[in-house]
């Protein structure tokens, strides 16, 4: 493979999937296949189109790098909801319970999508890693749970992790009906669409709308 | 962008529907697009009776958010058929802004 790269002058990192794991954890379903994560690590586009890759790329080149220096992941986390819309899900998990969210995530698509959708994730404890900085203290002192936040860093909501299971372990439901619960209130496009109208209508202006998507 | 938003704010009232979170989004949408599949970001600007004036489907298709000489034309077409009350002056900053934009998108393309 080295050889192969040096000749068509590639000069980007290329990784070569030993065992296919990578194939698997992505649920690769097709070749070639295109996943992009961004400046934070994030994985922000899955299964792509060939088509939407470019479009991808430059939306992702279009938002701004944090100024160094002057953020932390916990900041960070609360500027990416602030803009996207979102809602924090702050995680207080030992890597044994890690595990057994994401492989609830892994088997039931539309959780996942909701909490991808309507959340922002903040891992307090990732296994052996130290634990990321600038988060609320009270946060820090938390028993295994999950916490939802709003943009501003305010608490609106926490569930303990052992009220996520049922007698045959994480329960898909009971998480679905928390996230669904806290997720942040989006307004009724209709009478978001109308008032716009009217307004535009009585300020002698045009009405611009923009249709977006939250991935 | 502060000279964009300005100058954008005397002509349009700016709002956007989130297709897939938002109640009746999809039907917001399929409405505007006349049931058209588009790719997002999309774009179209309407006059004060709900009439479509221009869309951000420009001679190659949809600009999205526009960076390339063509796309950042083509958003400037859709101001100049619907602008009414910002001045040239406005325009050349919008102008202006959007060739800023898109070096830092080129540029970031580049390392």
């Amino acid at each position: 493979m080295a050889a192969f790269v040096k000749e068509q002058g590639i000069d980007y990192p290329v990784a070569a999937d030993v065992g296919a794991k990578t194939v698997a954890a992505f649920k690769v379903d097709s070749f070639p296949d295109y996943y992009v994560i961004d400046r934070s690590g994030k994985l922000r586009f899955a299964d792509l189109a060939n088509a939407e890759l470019e479009r991808a790329i430059t939306t992702l080149l279009g938002e701004s790098a944090p100024p160094a220096g002057e953020t932390t992941p916990w900041s960070e986390a609360l500027a990416d909801a602030a803009k996207r819309r979102k809602r924090v899900l702050a995680s207080t998990l030992d890597k044994a319970a890690q595990a057994e969210l994401g492989a609830v995530l892994k088997t039931n698509r539309e959780l996942a999508r909701s909490l991808s959708y309507e959340y922002v994730r903040y891992d307090l404890q990732r296994g052996d890693e130290p634990a990321p900085a600038g988060h609320p203290q009270a946060l820090a002192e938390t028993a295994a749970a999950l916490v939802v936040f709003d943009e501003k860093g305010a608490e609106l909501a926490r569930v303990p992790w052992a009220d996520l299971h049922d007698d045959r372990g994480l329960s898909a439901a009971r998480l679905q009906d928390f996230l669904a619960k806290n997720a942040r209130p989006h307004p009724d496009a209709e009478k978001h669409f109308a008032a716009a109208l009217a307004r535009a209508r009585a300020e002698d202006k045009r009405l611009l709308v923009h249709l977006g998507a939250p991935w | 962008m502060k000279d964009t938003s300005t100058a954008m704010a005397k002509d349009y009232v700016m709002i956007e529907i989130d297709v897939d979170r938002m109640p009746q989004g999809k039907a917001v949408a399929d409405r505007l697009t006349d049931g058209k599949r588009v790719g997002f970001p999309w774009t179209v600007i309407l006059d004060g009776e709900g009439e479509a004036l221009v869309t951000s489907d420009g001679p190659k298709g949809n600009i999205g958010c526009p960076v390339t000489d063509e796309e950042c034309s083509w958003f400037l077409e859709m101001i100049d058929r619907t602008r009414q009350h910002m001045s040239d002056a406005d325009r050349t900053a919008i102008e202006r802004d959007l060739a800023a934009h898109a070096a830092k998108i080129n540029a970031a393309r580049r390392r």
